[in-house]
């Protein structure tokens, strides 16, 4: 299960074998959480870092009049909060949108990963890209018509959950209702079904109930201006792909 | 007074039968009733496609029937 957190950071930075050993033996088993159970709450404060091992969950906050806008998704391999000990109360909750398994790792856990530097190279990046994936969720929501929002999280989704080996190379399984895309994006139901069957008609996806086939992704992510670099997998950054020398 | 006037609107699916919405005279907004199957257990109602000085919500409710839209409508406006 912990095949996914290492794709993950892997694809960020490569690990040393010493690595890879001391990420096994300090996160170990994972918890299963049900469908729609909260993983974190606004407001608390938790002491322990939430690591996805398997499933889907999603960031979000709800808004006084009890509207929810979905702020980021969790897939296999995420950390929820990497640093989230520091905070005094969550500033958002998280929540599992399918059965997930998550790890629950200590601040000295984290701390004996960041000493190691490749795996705190790794984690570095892994919130980096966090905040990158937020800045392009601002653009989308903010600049982009609701089929190319639409279309946009829809290639997001593929390369993320290709990376840690969820998806196939033409399609994945949505995780999502359309509620909760249509939260994700700023669009009602009525205009995400709209959206979804544009982009059906234009076979730029076909879709059967949750089962997402995209027939040319090249085309999906033209159609969306979807450019997968803001994501810095090492595939589509300039840097070569053989590890770095580690810092003796 | 509020008067809904007949239009087809071109949503790019089956959801075609609209209104004009006049609130005095004045369009205040445009709904759509959902007759695309793919909208499932929400086919038959009506949903707000646009709305004019202050009829909006980022997530307006659907309606059943046209009364119920004029007296949502009518809380928009107040």
């Amino acid at each position: 299960m912990l095949d996914a957190m290492l794709a993950k950071l892997e694809a960020l930075q490569p690990l040393p074998e010493e690595d890879k050993k001391l990420l096994h033996a300090i996160v170990g088993k994972g918890r299963p959480i049900k469908a729609g159970d909260p993983i974190t709450l606004e407001g608390e404060q938790y002491k322990l870092v939430h690591v996805m091992l398997s499933g889907h969950a999603c960031r979000y906050k709800i808004l006084a009049d009890g509207k929810r806008q979905i702020i980021g998704y969790l897939v296999p391999g995420d950390f929820c909060d990497l640093f989230g000990f520091l905070l005094d109360r969550m500033d958002h909750s998280i929540s599992a949108l399918t059965p997930c398994e998550i790890v629950e790792l200590t601040e000295d856990d984290v701390l004996m990963l960041t000493a190691r530097p490749m795996l705190a190279r790794a984690l570095w990046w892994s919130n980096l890209v966090d905040s990158a994936i937020l800045r392009e969720w601002l653009v989308n929501v903010g600049r982009r018509t609701p089929d190319k929002r639409i279309a946009h999280i829809l290639c997001e989704l593929l390369v993320r959950l290709q990376t840690v080996g969820v998806a196939r190379s033409n399609g994945f399984r949505l995780a999502l209702s359309q509620a909760d895309l249509g939260d994700t994006v700023g669009l009602t139901t009525v205009s995400v079904n709209r959206a979804l069957q544009r982009l059906r008609r234009s076979r730029l996806i076909v879709q059967t109930s949750r089962e997402i086939t995209i027939p040319d992704v090249s085309a999906l992510m033209a159609f969306a201006d979807f450019d997968p670099s803001y994501l810095h997998f090492r595939q589509d950054r300039d840097e070569p792909l053989q590890p770095r020398q580690e810092i003796a | 007074m509020m008067e809904f006037q007949p239009i087809k609107v071109a949503t790019g699916s089956s959801d075609e039968e609209g209104r004009l919405v006049l609130l005095d005279g004045r369009l205040i907004a445009v709904i759509v009733r959902l007759d695309d199957e793919a909208h499932g257990a929400a086919r038959g109602q009506w949903s707000l496609e646009a709305g004019f000085n202050g009829v909006d919500s980022v997530k307006p409710p659907l309606f059943a029937n046209l009364q119920s839209a004029e007296r949502w409508i009518e809380m928009q406006i107040v």
